[in-house]
């Protein structure tokens, strides 16, 4: 095997910053409007103080197994045979997640964008590029990803300062204040909470790579506040813009984008989705391949993880093809199922491996 | 070295070729729609959707500039399609023009009274769904026809489409209309109680010619065309929502009863609602500066006094205006100031029970009207154009 490589705190950060954002910036506002109506800010800043607390739980797996994977050390806690189930579920869900990123990807480009232009072309040109990232090293993937911050933020800069030149916006809709109840909006921020802020358990492959592991906590609480933050605000924003109807949006950071225009010069502006979306689009996607890479090398004990990263990158792209049917199923999933199924993956098995763990230990 | 520049030539090739859209459409096979129209045709029970677009003629307007300038030919193509629905008219356009329409630079959606009366939720729909169409468009009613409408000329514009966009713009100088885009309204038309409120066009004789002029708005209740609004009321519900740019007040002078005329510099309002033993009251609280426009009276505005008896006047011309929206809205039991938002916004547990009764609880609200009008300067002369 080569050489492990190694990453400084600042490429993990930004690497989880931009794995938090995603398509998250996009595909929030309208996941939350769902149900919390125009509280959905409240709903993820809730969940991202949830996510915290989940990424401390991955931050002291890491920390226990400095230097091995959650793949690896499941073996040593709970034993071969079940250790490797547990690993090929975690496998798995990071399959499952880049299939789904992929898709949402796709969709929004055929729904937004280019009606006529069949999915399966889009998916399988960023998954080109994510496997071709992946195939690189993670190293590349990080210094990759630090080129792209700067370009992503400056792009949702502009977009959250620009909204509020947008005519009818008006902060005065955001009100009245958890008018169904707190309750809801607290059963909303599950949502949030199992995407994007959960998933940061796939960074359970990545931890062992770092130089300083033991700056996880502080680095995925970092992103999931910065990022919050940032979705947060768009959220609040389209809410400003659209009042009751931004619920009604499929994606409505984009229509509200739409919406800018500035002194007649500065308008048409959702050419910036687009960029932020691809670019960061395909972090995310290869992330979720290379953690599903990286898992099946060292479940199946392969000497290197390269050549099965062009497979995985095809049944990658053809499970995204094949997870839904319609656009309908897919809100339908992801604001229905994927909470509770994703839970397995995010808090459960790592909180069933920890547990076990420390009862170990005691005995 | 040598392959590397090969691999260079190779991925040029490629990228320089594979740009660009799956399905792109050049500018020589679409036809950009500058304005919609929306009409209904009623034959018995049989109900069809007639769309008449406004095309741009890119052709003719570049010849325009050189040679070819004058004449009767116009510089846009008027087209009559109808449907089943919206979407279906759109489509049926392709039989009739050699191009497919091309909605991303259409300025305005004109809906004709008949169909508006029968509600423009189901119209607007695909206008909101399909993606290329944008939330800026400018939505209007008109009595009548929307054909007609957009067969007319517009202001000094080539496209009439645009003119009518850009009546919708120069209004706010009078603001005797209520100016909405599409997106505003739909929000509003999304509310339970808020009864949204848009221009409202109508043809007049304009050098022997059919044109078009901004008269009053329309309001919406229940996704329906509910009434209209004549200037004075269209400026009173303006003054209610902040939304007064600009615009002339006359006022008459306490000697002689001829007018001086006051120009608005800015207003704003305050909508502040109160729940007393179960009973709403809304306080309206509006504030406006203005400048001495033109005199026609002989007044001598020049002492502090006289200035404060036409601040007065223009209080009392404000306060009617509004007063005069309020009597519409209260006669339709339209909530076309967004008072029952408001009270929501304020009383958002009380609300819940009042809701569903808004409609018969808000023309009986106690509505106080407050203005304070302020008369700032005189313009560059000082007295009227009178001997002393």
């Amino acid at each position: 095997m080569k050489e492990e490589e190694k990453l400084s705190s600042v490429q993990v950060f930004f690497l989880a910053l931009n794995f938090f954002l995603a398509s998250a910036f996009i595909l929030m506002p309208s996941a939350v409007a769902a149900t919390a109506g125009r509280d959905g800010w409240a709903a993820i800043l809730i969940a991202a103080g949830a996510g915290i607390l989940l990424s401390k739980l991955y931050a002291a797996l890491c920390i226990r197994f400095s230097g091995r994977t959650i793949i690896l050390f499941a073996q040593d806690i709970a034993g071969e045979i079940p250790g490797k189930i547990m690993g090929l579920l975690f496998a798995w869900f990071a399959l499952h997640l880049g299939a789904l990123v992929l898709r949402n990807f796709g969709d929004f480009m055929v729904i937004s964008l280019m009606p006529c232009t069949p999915l399966i072309v889009f998916n399988s040109v960023i998954m080109l590029i994510a496997a071709m990232a992946v195939y690189r090293g993670l190293e590349v993937l990080c210094r990759f990803n630090l080129m792209l911050m700067p370009v992503i933020l400056v792009s949702m800069a502009v977009i959250i300062i620009f909204c509020f030149t947008i005519p009818n916006f008006d902060a005065a809709k955001l009100l009245p204040l958890f008018e169904n109840g707190f309750s809801r909006v607290l059963k909303t921020s599950l949502i949030p909470m199992t995407f994007p802020f959960g998933e940061g358990v796939l960074f359970l492959m990545i931890f062992p790579n770092m130089s300083n592991s033991g700056d996880a906590k502080k680095i995925m609480a970092g992103a999931i506040i910065a990022s919050a933050m940032i979705i947060a605000s768009i959220t609040a924003e389209t809410v400003a813009v659209f009042g009751s109807n931004a619920k009604n949006f499929v994606y409505s950071t984009h229509s509200m984008i739409r919406c800018i225009e500035l002194a007649e010069i500065f308008e048409r502006t959702d050419t910036l989705t687009i960029v932020i979306w691809i670019l960061s689009g395909l972090i995310k996607i290869s992330v979720c391949l290379y953690a599903f890479v990286k898992g099946c090398t060292q479940l199946f004990a392969l000497k290197d993880y390269r050549p099965i990263v062009i497979p995985s990158g095809i049944i990658m792209t053809a499970l995204s093809i094949l997870v839904y049917e319609n656009v309908i199923e897919q809100t339908e999933f992801a604001s229905k199922i994927w909470p509770f199924y994703s839970l397995v993956f995010e808090l459960l098995l790592p909180l069933m491996l920890i547990t076990l763990d420390s009862v170990k230990k005691v005995f | 070295m040598k392959k590397n520049l090969i691999l260079l030539c190779i991925i040029l090739a490629v990228l320089l070729n594979s740009s660009g859209c799956w399905n792109q459409r050049e500018l020589n096979t679409i036809a950009i729609a500058a304005g919609i129209g929306i009409d209904v045709e009623k034959s018995g029970t049989h109900k069809k959707i007639k769309l008449t677009a406004q095309i741009v003629r890119p052709a003719r307007l570049s010849a325009s500039s050189g040679e070819q300038k004058g004449g009767s030919s116009s510089q846009v193509l008027v087209l009559d399609s109808t449907g089943d629905t919206v979407f279906d008219a759109v489509r049926n356009f392709t039989m009739l023009s050699s191009r497919k329409l091309f909605f991303p630079h259409n300025q305005v959606i004109v809906i004709g009274e008949e169909a508006a009366r029968d509600g423009v939720r189901p119209l607007l729909d695909f206008f909101v769904r399909d993606h290329e169409n944008r939330g800026r468009v400018w939505l209007l009613v008109c009595r009548g026809k929307a054909g007609d409408i957009l067969r007319a000329k517009a202001g000094q514009e080539e496209i009439p489409a645009l003119g009518i966009a850009q009546l919708e713009e120069a209004g706010a100088a009078a603001s005797r209309t209520r100016p909405m885009r599409l997106h505003e309204f739909v929000n509003n038309l999304l509310s339970k109680t808020t009864s949204p409120a848009v221009s409202n066009i109508e043809l007049v004789k304009q050098e022997d010619k059919k044109a078009v002029k901004l008269s009053g708005s329309a309001f919406f209740k229940d996704g329906k065309l509910a009434g209209f609004l004549d200037e004075t009321e269209s400026r009173g519900l303006l003054w209610v929502e902040g939304k007064v740019k600009s615009g002339i007040i006359a006022v008459s002078s306490p000697d002689s009863g001829e007018k001086l005329s006051l120009e608005i510099i800015r207003a704003t309002s305050k909508v502040i609602p109160h729940l007393k033993d179960g009973s709403v009251s809304v306080d309206v609280v509006i504030k406006e500066e203005g400048n001495l426009g033109d005199e026609m009276c002989g007044y001598d505005i020049t002492s502090p006094v006289k200035l404060s008896i036409i601040e007065k006047r223009q209080s009392e011309v404000i306060k009617k205006e509004v007063e005069a929206a309020i009597k519409k809205a209260r006669e339709c039991k339209a909530d076309i100031f967004g008072f029952g938002e408001a009270v929501q916004k304020k009383y958002p547990v009380e609300w819940k029970s009042m809701e569903r009764d808004w409609q018969e609880i808000f023309p009986e609200i106690e509505i106080k009207v407050a203005i304070q009008a302020k008369i700032r300067r005189v313009g560059m002369t000082v007295k009227p154009l009178e001997p002393e």
